[in-house]
C-alpha cells in the first residue's frame, strides 16, 4: 500500500440513518452512497459514513482532496438543533433586484 | 404539463426539501433547504458552499443582510447547478450567509420558485411543482 492510498478515509458499510446517529451521536457525519427513502426526500434511507467529528469541517476532513473517489456526500448533524434560524432579510438596491428577476 | 411530486420533512413547523449543489469541478453535495417563500433570494452558508469549490473569490457581487442580531455582509455567487424540488438549474445566482444553524444549510427563496407553480401539501407532506411551458 503506498502513501496515497493510505490517506483514503475508510467508508462504513451502508447503515440506517437511526444507525448512524446511534454510533456517532450528536456530531457531524460526512456521508456518501446515500440511499434516499424515496425520490426527492430529505430523509435518509442509508447511507456510508466516511468522516465525523465536532464540528462541519472535521467531518469532511478525510475527503476535502478526493473530488475524484467521492464526488457526492452530504454533511448532516446527528443530534438535536435547538438553535434558532437567522433568517436574514435581504437588503434589495436596484442591481438586486435585476438579479433577483434574472 | 410536467408535474412533479416531492417529499418534505417538518422540523419545528419548517419546511425541509432536499436540494442538490453543484460546484466548478462538478463535485455535488446533498443539502437541506428551508423552503421560504418569504425569502427573496435563495441563500447557502459559506460552509456547504466551501466545499463544494466556491469561496468569496467566486463572489460576483456583495450581499447585505439585516437579521434579528444586526447587519451582516455576504456575496453572491454562481452555482454550476442547483437542484431542488427536482427542478435543475444551472448557472443559478444564491447568496452566500450563515444561518446559525447545525442541520439547517440554506432556504430556497423566490428567486427559484418563481420559475414554476407549486402547491405545498402539508397534509401528505408533498411539494407538487407544475412546471411551465417556456417560451
Amino acid at each position: 500500500m503506498n502513501a496515497a492510498e493510505q490517506l483514503v478515509p475508510i467508508a462504513t458499510e451502508p447503515l440506517s440513518w437511526a444507525e448512524i446517529c446511534a454510533q456517532y451521536p450528536d456530531q457531524f457525519v460526512c456521508l456518501v452512497d446515500i440511499a434516499k427513502v424515496e425520490l426527492r426526500s430529505p430523509e435518509i434511507k442509508t447511507a456510508s459514513v466516511v468522516g465525523h467529528g465536532p464540528t462541519h469541517d472535521t467531518a469532511f476532513e478525510p475527503i476535502r482532496g478526493l473530488d475524484m473517489r467521492y464526488p457526492r456526500f452530504a454533511i448532516r448533524f446527528t443530534g438535536a438543533c435547538s438553535e434558532p434560524l437567522i433568517r436574514p432579510s435581504l437588503v434589495i438596491d436596484d442591481e438586486t433586484l435585476q438579479l433577483l428577476r434574472s | 404539463m410536467t408535474r412533479l411530486s416531492s417529499s418534505f420533512v417538518h422540523d419545528r413547523e419548517l419546511i425541509l426539501v432536499e436540494a442538490e449543489v453543484v460546484g466548478p469541478t462538478g463535485r455535488t453535495t446533498e443539502v437541506r433547504l428551508v423552503l421560504d417563500t418569504g425569502a427573496a433570494a435563495t441563500t447557502l452558508t459559506p460552509r456547504v458552499i466551501e466545499k463544494i469549490g466556491y469561496t468569496r473569490r467566486h463572489g460576483f457581487k456583495r450581499a447585505k443582510v439585516h437579521t434579528a442580531i444586526g447587519e451582516e455582509h455576504g456575496y453572491w455567487v454562481r452555482v454550476a447547478e442547483l437542484t431542488v424540488l427536482g427542478v435543475a438549474t444551472p448557472n443559478f445566482a444564491l447568496t452566500v450567509f450563515p444561518l446559525g444553524h447545525k442541520d439547517i444549510d440554506g432556504l430556497v427563496g423566490m428567486n427559484f420558485l418563481r420559475h414554476f407553480n407549486f402547491e405545498v401539501r402539508p397534509g401528505d407532506r408533498q411539494i407538487v411543482v407544475e412546471l411551465l411551458a417556456r417560451g
